[in-house]
């Protein structure tokens, strides 16, 4: 092997590790039930449905969300990227829909151990978390990403 | 009747549906919302002419009690008023899901124009602390019927991303005596209300989304012995859109109502436009400034506003409001007014919460 394909192989192998660590180091946001849920996939509209307080039912079993509020980012995010609104306009919205429809609005979690408690206890609950917080909790299943940090 | 006593009998109705709701079997579980809205209102007029209706000085207070309770696909939907100068019951609605649909039967807010059917009674959830005089409460001089009873269907269909929702009401409306009496949950067998329909057609650019825009059109005959008309046959046909986009809101809507007051002998027929056009902004997570104005084109001698003597043909008003840890309101509102025969100013302070 010569010294010119030496200096490719190594700048090649180079650029595998750091696309390979860019990948193990990203961020996610992702979209998560509890391991037994038995929903199977769950499409955009009907994620944005549930999360304002629409019902929609799966094989007999309502959709729950749960709001995860524990992380003031991740919920923006997942207000700006799903639901197309600002938090303001997401909590008044959902306001209105009970007072003008009786709809139930998605139940609120300030503590990630009691949201991945909610979701364990609450047949057909869903919810989004960081795939970090995700990692560091046994039997729950990620349904799909729904926003990645493409920055890091 | 005694405030207490009025209070009794419009929580009466109320408690026994949720009682229903929770002594029935059943596999399916069941769901409860409460929601609580009180309010303080004073208001000072100057410039009145001295035959008006209406005080310098109003002032009033009171709760608006909502609950919900869902159970299955069965709904029950309640929202009574306890205020200073009235108790009553305005809407009990007892519902049936179906996919994105829902039909009610009961007494409803009658699902005309915008305003009527996004705040009720929630004196928190709109910004301003008064409503567009065209779509004002029957008890407080409204000109519209603003509840009716009888079956309301309403849904939304998603098409792509956008939505088509519709309300469709075929009920009862309201009698005319002193001012516009709809059907009285807790006296079902006074007034004598006949035939009202309502359709409203609008789409949201994306469903279920803040934004939508409609159509919409409505035929009530109203009796009015009281008043010296047989019957009044009021046709109603508008549009209206709501438009947000953080940290703007703009409301309007327009109104034709045509009116055929029927005599025995003869009947007459006028007809007038009201408009209106509210624009809103936050300025931050506490501060918002709002404006409205609003018209009513009529003839000076429209016949059926005459039968409404306080009914405001103009008003322009500003506003700013303070909200504070999320669920108490402090509005100022200022307008000025032109009345049939005079033109006055109003400023109205108001505090109201949700819990």
């Amino acid at each position: 092997m010569n010294h010119a394909k030496r200096i490719l192989l190594r700048g090649f192998l180079c650029l595998t590790f750091l696309v390979c660590s860019a990948q193990t180091t990203q961020r996610s946001l992702l979209l998560v039930a509890a391991g037994d849920h038995g929903l199977g996939a769950v499409t955009h509209a009907e994620l944005r449905k549930v999360f304002l307080g629409v019902p929609v039912t799966r094989d007999n079993v309502r959709l729950k969300p749960l709001l995860n509020s524990t992380d003031p980012l991740a919920t923006s995010i997942f207000l700006q990227q799903v639901i197309y609104m600002s938090e303001r306009e997401y909590r008044r919205h959902l306001v209105s829909r009970v007072f003008r429809f009786g709809d139930q609005p998605p139940t609120e979690y300030k503590e990630i151990d009691s949201l991945v408690e909610g979701l364990r206890s609450t047949p057909g609950s869903l919810t989004f978390m960081w795939s970090e917080q995700f990692e560091s909790y046994e039997g729950l299943e990620s349904l799909g990403v729904l926003w990645t940090d493409s920055a890091e | 009747m005694s405030f207490s006593q009025a209070i009794c009998r419009a929580l009466l109705p109320a408690v026994a549906v949720v009682s229903v709701f929770h002594v029935q079997p059943g596999r399916a579980e069941s769901h409860t919302q409460v929601l609580l809205f009180p309010y303080v209102q004073a208001s000072y007029l100057s410039g009145l002419a001295d035959n008006s209706g209406l005080d310098s000085d109003e002032n009033d207070f009171g709760l608006n009690l909502f609950a919900a309770l869902e159970k299955g696909r069965f709904h029950f939907l309640g929202e009574a008023l306890l205020a200073k100068d009235e108790q009553e019951i305005e809407r009990l609605q007892l519902g049936w899901r179906m996919g994105d649909s829902k039909a009610w039967l009961g007494r409803f807010h009658n699902p005309i124009g915008y305003w009527n059917t996004q705040y009720h009674h929630g004196a928190f959830l709109q910004t301003s602390v008064t409503r567009p005089v065209i779509a004002e409460f029957e008890d407080d001089g409204g000109v519209l019927p603003m509840h009716l009873a009888g079956l309301l269907i309403e849904g939304i269909k998603e098409h792509s991303k956008s939505g088509l929702g519709y309300a469709l009401a075929i009920a009862t409306g309201p009698e005319l005596s002193d001012e516009l009496e709809p059907f009285d949950v807790l006296s079902p067998g006074s007034g004598s209300q006949d035939l009202a329909l309502t359709v409203n057609i609008y789409r949201q650019p994306i469903a279920y989304g803040p934004n939508q825009y409609g159509l919409f059109a409505n035929y009530t005959e109203i009796p009015a012995t009281d008043r010296g008309y047989d019957e009044i046959r009021q046709t109603i046909a508008g549009g209206y859109w709501n438009w947000e986009s953080d940290p703007w809101r703009l409301i309007g809507s327009a109104y034709y109502v045509r009116n055929r007051l029927d005599e025995q002998t003869a009947n007459e027929t006028d007809n007038f436009v009201a408009a209106y056009i509210q624009a809103e902004k936050i300025l931050s997570d506490d501060w918002s400034i709002f404006g409205r104005a609003e018209k009513t084109f009529a003839g000076d001698n429209d016949a059926y506003l005459a039968l409404f003597p306080d009914h405001t043909r103009e008003k322009i008003l500003a506003g700013v409001r303070l909200v504070l840890f999320d669920r108490h309101a402090l509005t100022l509102e200022v307008s000025d007014n032109r009345g049939q025969d005079d033109r006055y100013r109003q400023i109205s302070l108001q505090w109201a919460a949700m819990y």
